[in-house]
């Protein structure tokens, strides 16, 4: 475009920009400046304590507990959220079927559902002497005596990636669908024309041409995958229980800034989130922006 | 207001002490909470996380006081401790009045920040804090002695027990009899066996011996802090240890995090016990277990214990400490109004004298208390007037009750089902605990 | 043969997602006809006959509609003030060079990064100081700085909005303000919907905001309202899913409706040169 006298461009993105440095930058830097401090509510300090809080963060076992399950929920997770949603996806979107438009709408309907509900309900279904689950597979033989689905790590982290899944897959599936749709329909023809079949064209065609889709939800469900807080916390009273394998980054930081009132030490403990995601993301975004090469 | 306060003068040496129960002298000379009633004009605010007592509370003082108007503020319950702490870190309006829950109102009260000194001037509640039980009093004092919160209700605890499992397997019902039985956590594990015995193993001692248990033994045991030690004595390791026995005998029903399951469990009568405070029979059972009334006893455990409760104090940056004084005064002094809430609610109230009152209530005026039917004609008023008599220590509170108590929870409920050794789960209970308040020192 | 399969095969695995999809919404609905004394003994999925009592009774203890009210007074102006100002600095972004462009960009993205509970203490002071706490101005605001609703409607102005189309409004004399009226908002309708979607739908739900910034009872949005049922000492299941079957309802309708709208739009936007 070409430059006028005023550049609408930079006008165009100040409201937006001004927000963000009201809204999201001036909050982050004050949470930074209180993290070299040892401000705690309960105890009604607060002075400059330098790097203490950092220190500590880093021989804090709690903080890489809650990292491991944060990533391993997350990827438990990725997977058949990206899978399925982008199989619905290309269903809807390259096949004729009956009730497109039903299936897609009610894909939706779990994310429209707020996620400390779904945790409680979750919960329930889970239960261990009375949950519907175990009450099911009891009474069709599968199990004996009912399992304790929540007290054990690795089932109540499934449970959690499958919550999370739940309210989530639908969302990403409509992200996939508008980036399919958004491929030019000359491209698909041509392909027809050149007698692919439905499988090449998917693959040839469709989906290089939808990998910023592609990772752009990759992308966002990493960030939200990495900040999982409201589900565990539910679930657990955030506790983070069984063993703490559901205790997330994000959870133990609102413990500490929140309950136990430390917030010098969980403004540290935000930064340290906020580093290791912004490491994890750049990763990707290499990642995926090499392979487009 | 000012401009009425000749008035009101006049009026207060006129008027007679009909109006306002409580034995308010009513003098020439204005003192502080004694103009005439109706003179009083103020729009307060309360923050509470549950408003059935509240709003009862506030319509019988309204009785008295027609002008005084409280507008309550709802905060979840989980978030009322950083709510309120926020609030005043960040100079915003705090409410006029504001509750706080047992589990941290040590943090509240041990502050200068929060609550206004009720024995200070103009308050001057010594004049009246006698009437109240004096763990409640020693409790809402601060280490200066300032007296920031008060309670109106006193949570104390005991084991409820349904009547029918309890003649059918031991013979008899009566609360005397039972207390023997519970009379220490070996004579508890012994029921237990019987029971399991006796039953074929159909009916469990308790829903879960985790929650049952802390309550039962961490008053005893000094709470969960001694000074500033976090307590990992041999008092509180026995609740470990009878967690386990009662896991491993499969003596209690293990619902773990499963309050739904109990209840079930309670309804078709495969539990005998639950070891709670008064709130545990007014706030679940009866509520959950309607079809059981006049099935269950009371009778106490190895130890007296509180657990749970509600506070309130006043604001110190309030602009109507007299009027909210007015209302704190009321609902802790005017017995009338106790008497009624104490009927109304089934509560067990912090006023002695209404304690007494209810405690020798006749029979005839005792049936109407939908607690005593419950319990089956049993005067539960005169059973915990008994565990108090017994002393609680309000040293046995700290600021960190409520996470302390879940942390203990986690690390029983580990060693119980077998996932942690004794000394890693104690190990864990003291590495969560320190990571919660790192000022605190492990023994 | 081969087909007829492979179309079976497709049809179940569709129905099987949809029926765990709908399934959560079944029981929310029957437990919110039973009573509390039911539920807490664990659910059923036979109905019960409590919902005009559980109604009341929630009615009681939370003022259920004024909730209602309030969080659609915090969500709406927010979607609109997002959709508005996110497609505007997209459409900056995008179609515009100016000096530190990259830079303020890349800026932007990683704002996306950091977790929102760590703006929370932050965010408090600066709107005690600007005195807005307690007031639903604190919850509409910040949709100014969606990031993720530019970093969408970027990609989607990028897909739908040709140069050429620009040049050409520019030539019929349309000034820029103009051109992002007439031209971008109306022909990138359908993606401005779909994430407005989005945001109803997170704004609505959002609980840490509205919880920590606003604390008159009469200012609260729903899910702190359902949250504070949740946690009274008497606790009444009944009403407590009452409650979160109606907010559901609510957000269902409006879903329904963005969608027809939504349905209608995505069948244009394929069918492009």
């Amino acid at each position: 475009m070409t430059r006028k006298k005023v550049n609408f461009g930079i006008l165009f993105v100040t409201p937006f920009l001004l927000g963000l440095l009201v809204f999201r930058l001036l909050p982050f830097l004050y949470t930074f400046v209180i993290s070299f401090t040892n401000w705690n509510l309960m105890m009604g300090e607060k002075s400059f304590t330098g790097l203490d809080n950092y220190k500590r963060l880093l021989s804090d076992k709690n903080f890489y507990i809650a990292l491991r399950n944060t990533v391993k929920i997350w990827a438990m997770n990725i997977v058949p959220r990206l899978g399925i949603a982008l199989l619905c996806a290309v269903l809807f979107a390259q096949c004729r079927l009956r009730g497109k438009s039903f299936f897609k709408m009610v894909f939706y309907f779990p994310n429209l559902v707020n996620s400390a509900t779904v945790a409680v309900l979750a919960a329930m279904i889970m239960g261990w002497q009375s949950g519907v689950v175990n009450r099911f597979l009891m009474q069709i033989g599968i199990l004996e005596e009912p399992v304790y689905w929540l007290g054990q790590a690795s089932s109540a982290q499934g449970i959690v990636a499958f919550v999370t899944w739940w309210m989530w897959f639908g969302y990403s599936a409509i992200m996939f669908t508008t980036g399919i749709l958004n491929v030019p329909a000359s491209y698909i023809e041509a392909a027809i024309v050149d007698g692919a079949n439905a499988w090449q064209r998917f693959w040839r065609i469709t989906f290089p041409l939808i990998r910023p889709t592609i990772a752009y939800v990759f992308l966002t469900t990493l960030i939200g995958g990495l900040q999982n807080f409201e589900i565990p916390r539910v679930i657990t009273d955030g506790l983070g229980a069984p063993d703490k394998s559901l205790l997330t980054m994000v959870m133990q930081m609102h413990t500490i800034a929140f309950k136990s009132m430390q917030y010098g030490y969980g403004s540290a403990f935000a930064m340290g989130i906020f580093v290791v995601t912004a490491v994890f993301a750049a990763f990707s975004y290499r990642m995926i922006n090499k392979k487009e090469e | 207001m000012r401009a009425k306060k000749a008035a009101a003068v006049v009026l207060a040496g006129v008027m007679s002490c009909t109006a306002i129960s409580g034995g308010i002298s009513v003098s020439a000379e204005e003192a502080f909470g004694e103009k005439d009633p109706a003179s009083y004009e103020a729009d307060l605010t309360m923050m509470v996380h549950t408003t059935d007592q509240p709003n009862f509370m506030i319509e019988k003082f309204n009785e008295v006081y027609p002008n005084i108007h409280i507008e309550l503020v709802v905060v979840p319950a989980g978030e009322q401790q950083e709510k309120i702490m926020n609030m005043v870190a960040a100079g915003d309006d705090v409410p006029d009045l504001f509750t706080s829950r047992t589990q941290f109102v040590k943090a509240i009260v041990n502050s200068d920040q929060y609550y206004a000194d009720l024995n200070s001037e103009p308050y001057n509640a010594t004049d009246w804090t006698s009437a109240i039980e004096p763990y409640v009093v020693g409790v809402g004092t601060d280490t200066t002695g300032a007296l920031r919160a008060l309670s109106w209700q006193c949570p104390v605890g005991g084991i409820y027990y349904r009547r029918s499992l309890a003649k059918e397997y031991f013979g008899t019902d009566d609360p005397a009899a039972m207390s023997e039985k519970f009379a220490s956590f070996d004579s508890i594990l012994e029921t237990a066996r019987e029971l399991r015995e006796k039953s074929g193993g159909e009916v469990k001692f308790d829903g879960d011996a985790l929650t049952g248990l802390m309550y039962l033994g961490i008053t005893n045991a000094g709470g969960y802090m001694k000074g500033n030690v976090l307590n990992t004595g041999d008092e509180v390791r026995e609740l470990f240890e009878v967690a386990k026995t009662m896991y491993d005998e499969d003596l209690t029903g293990k619902f773990y995090n499963d309050g739904q399951s109990s209840v079930a469990a309670k309804g078709e009568g495969k539990i005998f016990a639950d070891e709670k405070p008064t709130w545990g029979l007014t706030n679940d059972i009866l509520i959950n277990l309607p079809e059981q009334a006049g099935d269950w006893g009371l009778a106490s455990g190895p130890y007296p214990y509180t657990a749970g409760g509600t506070w309130i104090g006043i604001s110190q940056t309030t602009e109507h400490p007299e009027e909210a004084y007015l209302f704190l005064k009321f609902i802790l002094t005017n017995e009338e109004f106790v008497y009624d809430y104490a009927v109304n609610f089934g509560d067990y109230v912090s006023n002695m004298n209404v304690q007494q009152k209810v405690a020798s209530l006749p029979a005839e005026e005792a049936e109407k208390l939908n607690i005593f039917t419950f319990l089956g004609g049993q005067n539960a008023y005169e059973y915990w007037n008994g565990e108090l008599a017994k002393g609680v220590n309000p040293e046995a509170f700290s600021p960190y009750d409520e996470f302390f108590g879940k942390y203990l929870l986690a690390a029983m409920e580990a060693y119980a089902v077998g996932n942690l050794s004794l000394d890693e789960a104690i190990a864990q209970y003291q590495s969560e605990c320190q990571n919660y308040a790192p000022s605190i020192e492990l023994e | 043969m081969k087909r007829k399969m492979v179309r079976v095969l497709l049809y179940s695995f569709l129905i099987l997602l949809a029926v765990i999809c709908l399934l959560p919404f079944l029981i929310m609905l029957v437990s919110a006809t039973q009573s509390n004394a039911d539920l807490s003994r664990g659910f059923t999925l036979l109905p019960g006959t409590w919902a005009a009592k559980n109604y009341q009774t929630l009615t009681e203890r939370i003022p259920f509609w004024t909730y209602v009210k309030n969080s659609l007074l915090s969500t709406i102006p927010n979607v609109i003030l997002t959709a508005y100002f996110g497609t505007m600095a997209a459409f900056g972004f995008e179609k515009y060079q100016f000096r530190g462009k990259k830079a303020l960009y890349t800026v932007t993205m990683l704002m996306m990064v950091i977790p929102a509970q760590i703006s929370l203490i932050g965010l408090y002071r600066i709107f005690a100081s600007m005195k807005l706490l307690n007031t639903l101005w604190t919850l509409i605001l910040p949709g100014i700085s969606n990031v993720l609703t530019v970093y969408w409607m970027r990609g989607n102005i990028y897909q739908v909005i040709d140069n050429s189309l620009l040049e050409a409004a520019r030539i019929d004399g349309c000034s820029d303000m103009q051109m992002f009226h007439r031209v971008v908002l109306s022909l990138c309708k359908t993606g401005v919907m779909t994430i407005s979607i989005m945001n109803f739908v997170a704004v609505w739900n959002d609980y840490i905001n509205a919880v920590t910034y606003i604390t008159s009872n009469k200012k609260s949005t729903l899910s702190v309202g359902i949250a504070m049922l949740n946690n009274f000492d008497n606790i009444d299941l009944g009403a407590v899913y009452m409650g979160v079957a109606l907010s559901t309802f609510v957000i269902l309708a409006f879903y329904l409706v963005f969608n027809s709208q939504i349905l209608g739009g995505v069948t244009e936007g394929s069918v492009k040169g």
